[in-house]
């Protein structure tokens, strides 16, 4: 064997970076080969939403320096895709015909526009997940100013929203009832519905897009479920993500919708390790693998994988589902279950005009909380569901306005005040 | 790492902390102009809690393991030669991921839409809450 072990990561987002600032904590030597389909450096994917309107440039996207792959000593690979996998010869191919060899790889290839399928839907479909996509979209906008956009999820909503900002027509087409039906509950989905209006996006619900409508070729307005029409000259996809696990199909690797990993983040292979928005990992608050999509959970994932591939053991502790989103100037931060309805939880909410704030419990357990408006402190919420505390004695002072560890009982409060470190994220 | 930690036992709640901590995260670094004459005003980065006869100072803890660094997209939160985790306020943009995963509750919001936390003041030896608290209410060591 080898002295110098080869290590390849697929992927550029938060998982493949965190993963080689993981492995370079351990290990200066091993080998590092990154392989991205991106021709870009490391950039944050989830501000293309205002690089759209202008408001960050690509050099404020990078979230590490120019010198981050030189300084890790990583061979990077940037603009080629790896396009097949195999596992019994540990090779991986690139589009440019090129083979790698690695004696341990880490899959983070991340996620991929989910498209329904549309009548009158060709290649000219903008979605709204890398850089690339922005661009494409930010010169549309040039010529463009009636848009459509079908999700009002995130992805959907924050497109919405940097449209709206650049003074364009924005129609947001969305199937559910409401909005942000992922993340929000009734309530504060109602708050954001109303700021949307107030900005001018036209938000239309309970519908979808049977078919795109084009006069000489060019988008002229898309026919809805319910028969009506909506006028627009461009059209967005943005209902949601997908992992993206094409290297895995034909492999023994195995996946459900995302790729399956134990808790140190490695495959059913051996040296195969995934991380990111393409697998399926531990979530505390369900107690099964599921995929998170999230760029907390990302990090870490990358970061425990990285240990692992290099020799230091380390464990995912799991997550959940988490968010914290701004639209306009309206921010939330909510975590868990925040649509629990049912005998087993119980639900303490305090509502004003612009603000609010819900806990969700069971079992004396919070497995859900939403802040909306004043989100300061939020995060003790979030120690409290990964230390998986207790707090009977205490649930009722977690909506008051003075939240924090003054609501708990000394002896828990103490212990935390001085400890060091109360949960790993 | 040296961090600081409160002992409620000593805390009166008086909210010198505070004070001292707005004054050196101030421009001027002068109490007067600090309060009056600045705009934006600065912000303390400590938080007293309070309710009844109790009392204490919550501050960043520099976690070896820091969530609010995890969990940034845009790099800039990230640790300093000293160890202390700092923002860098020039990569922020108030995406709050930090507020979201801080498990102390120690990251606030400044009127600039940036995170702000406690930097365990550089330019001192002793950070300022620890060094004008009158009851030794907070202390600045390793554990």
């Amino acid at each position: 064997m080898r002295k110098d072990k080869m290590i390849v990561i697929i992927g550029n987002s938060v998982a493949a970076i965190a993963a080689v600032e993981a492995i370079r904590e351990e290990n200066a030597k091993t080998e590092i080969t990154l392989v991205s389909s991106e021709p870009n450096h490391v950039y944050s994917r989830p501000m293309i939403p205002g690089f759209l309107y202008g408001k960050y440039d690509e050099k404020r996207m990078q979230f590490r320096d120019d010198e981050f792959y030189k300084r890790n000593k990583v061979t990077a690979l940037l603009g080629r895709k790896a396009v097949k996998l195999d596992e019994k010869k540990k090779e991986i191919f690139l589009d440019d015909e090129k083979k790698l060899h690695y004696d341990k790889l880490l899959i983070a290839t991340g996620g991929v526009p989910f498209i329904p399928p549309m009548k009158g839907a060709e290649n000219d479909l903008l979605t709204f997940t890398t850089l690339d996509n922005a661009k494409k979209l930010k010169d549309e906008a040039k010529e463009k100013n009636d848009f459509v956009v079908i999700g009002a999820g995130l992805i959907g909503l924050k497109v919405a929203e940097s449209l709206a900002k650049m003074s364009k027509g924005v129609k947001v087409v969305e199937l559910a009832d409401r909005i942000l039906g992922g993340i929000a509950d009734k309530k504060s989905s109602e708050m954001f519905l109303e700021e949307f209006r107030k900005h001018g996006v036209e938000i239309n619900l309970k519908c979808s897009v049977e078919e795109i409508l084009r006069k000489d070729g060019k988008i002229t307005g898309v026919r809805l479920n319910d028969g009506r029409t909506l006028s627009c000259d461009s059209f967005v996809v943005a209902i949601g993500v997908r992992p993206n696990i094409e290297i895995v199909k034909g492999t023994g690797i195995a996946f459900n919708k995302g790729i399956i990993v134990n808790e140190m983040m490695e495959t059913n292979v051996q040296n195969i390790y995934a991380a990111g928005d393409c697998v399926e990992a531990k979530d505390i608050i369900a107690n099964e693998n599921r995929n998170l999509p999230l760029w907390p959970n990302a990090s870490l994932q990358g970061k425990v994988a990285g240990f692992n591939m290099a020799e230091k053991k380390d464990i995912y502790p799991g997550s959940y589902m988490m968010n914290s989103i701004t639209f306009f100037d309206l921010p939330m931060i909510s975590y868990g279950l925040v649509n629990a309805e049912g005998p087993e939880f119980e639900i303490l909410e305090k509502i004003r005009k612009d603000d609010y704030r819900k806990i969700i419990i069971r079992n004396g357990k919070i497995v859900g909380a939403i802040f909306v408006n004043n989100i300061d402190r939020a995060g003790i919420i979030d120690g409290l569901i990964r230390e998986n505390a207790d707090i009977s004695e205490f649930k009722t002072s977690l909506i008051d306005d003075d939240i924090g560890f003054i609501v708990m009982p000394a002896k828990t409060r103490k212990e935390k005040l001085s400890s060091v470190q109360v949960t790993r994220l | 790492m040296k961090v600081v930690y409160p002992r409620e036992e000593y805390c009166i709640g008086c909210k010198l902390c505070e004070i001292h901590c707005l004054v050196e995260h101030s421009k001027s670094k002068d109490i007067i102009k600090a309060f009056r004459k600045e705009f934006p005003k600065a912000m303390n980065k400590n938080i007293v809690e309070k309710r009844k006869d109790v009392s204490f100072c919550v501050s960043c803890r520099h976690c070896p393991e820091a969530p609010c660094i995890t969990a940034c997209m845009t790099g800039a939160m990230h640790r300093n030669k000293k160890g202390a985790v700092v923002v860098d306020k020039d990569k922020c943009v108030g995406c709050w991921m930090c507020i979201m995963v801080c498990p102390f509750g120690v990251i606030k919001r400044d009127g600039e839409k940036i995170a702000s936390k406690c930097d365990l003041c550089p330019d001192k030896e002793i950070p300022v809450c620890v060094k004008n608290c009158p009851n030794e209410a907070l202390v600045y060591e390793e554990r």
